[in-house]
């Protein structure tokens, strides 16, 4: 059998940037704690397997610049490390409480070798430096990173305010080639949103190729030839790949995807929903139910009150593993006959789907790229650039404003709960541009005011505020975030228009509100509006 | 911010049949616009003019066809029902004076909205990636 086609695994790796040494146990940190422990540290130790054993993997990773941030942050590596440990000790008075279910007993003590694991794998390992363990895989050719805006902006919903949408860009490039010491090539659009002259931004900083959704290059003009099988090329020469709606479904949807089965473990039948909240409060710090990232039970999404059952969980992985890859060789090979060429089927996935929201998710990767990599030809594994070394030429289409949002445009992003953020913000822009046009090359506490100014904006059009708003989630602290940034632009403008700083407020913000510090956002800013301008 | 009202007129895409107009009156075009409405009544009828500006340099009297949307409520946006996907469209916001003629207050960004489904326009250039 000769191979057929291309599967192009991308994952998607983004937190918010939260950060409040104001509090202690600030319950939005765990966020990050919580994707560390289940999707980054299991993810890229199966990446190390593939290298221990020579596995011809390739598999693509975005990685934001506000997460990057906040895993370079001092406070956030030493609270990672207080999370794991606490979850250690914790589980030692589980295992306790236990002894006479042994079943549960059991569960309690594998989770408990997670976390130590994790601890391990961290502290001694990677010395808390988590960029560098997946800059090492990169550079190893195992897998591909790719840049991203710098605080996850919905692009399409800034195009109004061009100069900002270049600012997102300009950090993210900046950030990844501090990070990961190259140039990237590739770019992820957040939320995969994408607006026509959006890939122009993107060329003029050698950016080579994006992601959209299906429709995003269906409904592209004119009419793509390959459908969403092959990538097309914008009219600025920057590639657009579609995603793959059918190995979304399969991996991802609860009802009718594999993560549904009831032999995986049920995270939402997190301990913090049954126990005691004084038992668990030595773990959560809080009086109110707060997950601890500790389950027993199996059930998928559909719950159940049956322990969870490890080996069974691994065999039904391994079907669903093979499932996916006999699906994969089935497709390539009906599309190759009719298309004529190798298609590539593009699979996108937030990273968290992997080991946060699916359990047996990275154990199924590991089982997937093992068997496409191992025991078949008929698709081979590639990343983008590989992809297009191979097949250099394609056809010249304009993709369709789009996302992989709900409905598939800006809904989730403007809707009735959070529509107030945009006219708010665009003043705030407004604001800024009037104070750098006041103040063309400030010196000393006044540059450092505009630039954290800059940053306060930059971090309020995070796209996650506004998600939450709309799902109703943890409304109130997206909410807060924004209006708290809004308030910190609202006090530095009024100071700088006084003429009147105050050194030391200024100074903690920047200390606490801290992304990005090692890049000169106004000099990015200064010389974008001065392009802007000529 | 910190400074007064000022005039702002935002038109922002939600998706092929949706999109939100917001704005921003300053008190100097909030008097214009009762003085030109010959009245002092506190809310004056507020009305959208919605342009379809497709494929033109807008002036303000060459679009190809508008359509009026009066603003219900003391309201600073709505959610405009987009008539047709794939063309370009600029709103103007303003009033009406007793003889129904448009008086503008603001007027938008132009939008592009986007095809709902595939295009029909088949040609087929390719080219090379230089990476």
């Amino acid at each position: 059998m000769s191979e057929k086609g291309y599967l192009l695994l991308v994952l998607h790796t983004h937190q918010p940037f939260v950060r409040h040494p104001e509090f202690d146990y600030p319950v939005e940190e765990d966020w990050l704690s919580e994707a560390i422990s289940e999707c980054y540290v299991p993810l890229a130790e199966i990446c190390n397997g593939w290298l221990r054993d020579g596995i011809q993997a390739r598999l693509t990773f975005s990685l934001t610049p506000c997460l990057c941030a906040m895993l370079a942050d001092g406070l956030r590596q030493q609270r990672y490390c207080r999370y794991l440990e606490e979850r250690i000790a914790f589980l030692d008075r589980e295992i306790t409480r236990l002894k006479d279910r042994e079943e549960l007993a059991r569960l309690a003590r594998m989770q408990q070798q997670r976390f130590l694991r994790c601890h391990q794998i961290f502290k001694d390992v990677w010395r808390a430096d988590v960029i560098g363990a997946f800059r090492k895989l990169q550079d190893c050719g195992l897998i591909s990173v790719i840049a991203s805006a710098a605080t996850h902006a919905y692009l399409p919903l800034w195009q109004l305010q061009r100069e900002i949408v270049e600012l997102q860009i300009a950090v993210g490039i900046q950030s990844y080639e501090k990070n990961f010491a190259r140039q990237p090539l590739g770019f992820w659009l957040p939320e995969c949103g994408f607006y026509p002259g959006l890939d122009d931004l993107l060329q003029a900083k050698g950016i080579k190729f994006f992601f959209l959704d299906t429709h995003g290059i269906l409904n592209g003009d004119p009419k793509p030839k390959y459908r969403e099988y092959a990538p097309v090329l914008c009219p600025s020469g920057v590639a657009a790949f579609g995603r793959h709606r059918e190995s979304h479904v399969q991996v991802w949807l609860k009802d009718r995807g594999y993560p549904g089965d009831p032999a995986y473990l049920d995270r939402r039948a997190d301990i913090s929903f049954e126990l005691d909240q004084r038992y668990l409060f030595s773990l959560t710090h809080h009086a109110t139910t707060v997950p601890t990232g500790i389950s027993y039970y199996r059930g998928g999404y559909g719950g159940s009150r049956e322990p969870y059952d490890p080996q069974w969980a691994l065999a039904r992985c391994m079907q669903h593993a093979d499932h996916f890859v006999q699906q994969c060789k089935l497709q390539a090979e009906s599309v190759y006959a009719a298309m004529g060429r190798k298609p590539v089927f593009v699979a996108m996935f937030d990273t968290e789907h992997f080991g946060h929201w699916w359990a047996e998710g990275p154990a199924w990767l590991d089982l997937v790229i093992r068997k496409l990599a191992c025991e078949q030809d008929v698709v081979r594994l590639v990343t983008a650039e590989e992809y297009l070394q191979l097949n250099p030429t394609n056809q010249v289409v304009t993709p369709s404003m789009s996302s992989w949002g709900y409905q598939g445009y800006s809904e989730s992003w403007l809707m009735g709960r959070n529509h107030w953020i945009y006219p708010a913000l665009y003043k705030a822009l407004e604001s800024c541009n009037r104070m750098i046009a006041m103040s063309p090359s400030p010196v000393g506490l006044l540059r450092l005011a505009l630039s954290q100014y800059l940053r306060e904006l930059l971090l309020a059009q995070s796209s996650d505020w506004a998600f939450i708003m709309h799902a109703e989630t943890t409304q109130s602290y997206a909410e807060n975030r924004v209006r708290e940034h809004l308030d910190n632009m609202r006090n530095i403008e009024s100071q700088v228009l006084r003429g009147s700083l105050n050194s030391e407020w200024i100074n903690s913000l920047a200390g606490k509100n801290n992304a990005f510090a090692d890049i000169d956002l106004l000099d990015l800013y200064g010389r974008i509006l001065k392009n802007g301008a000529e | 911010m910190s400074e007064p009202a000022g005039d702002h007129f935002w038109f922002l895409l939600k998706d092929p049949h949706w999109a939100l107009l917001c704005w921003e009156l300053s008190p100097a075009t909030i008097r214009e616009i009762k003085e030109q409405r010959g009245t002092t009544e506190q809310d004056a009828q507020l009305w959208l003019r919605i342009h379809d500006v497709t494929d033109i340099l807008f002036d303000g009297h060459n679009s190809h066809w508008y359509f009026d949307v009066p603003v219900r409520g003391k309201t600073d946006h709505w959610y405009l029902a987009v008539p047709a996907p794939n063309r370009v469209y600029c709103a103007e916001l303003g009033c009406k004076l007793e003889d129904q003629q448009f008086c503008l207050a603001l007027r938008s960004n132009p939008v592009f909205v986007p095809r709902a489904g595939p295009s029909d326009w088949v040609a087929e250039q390719w080219a090379n990636i230089i990476l």
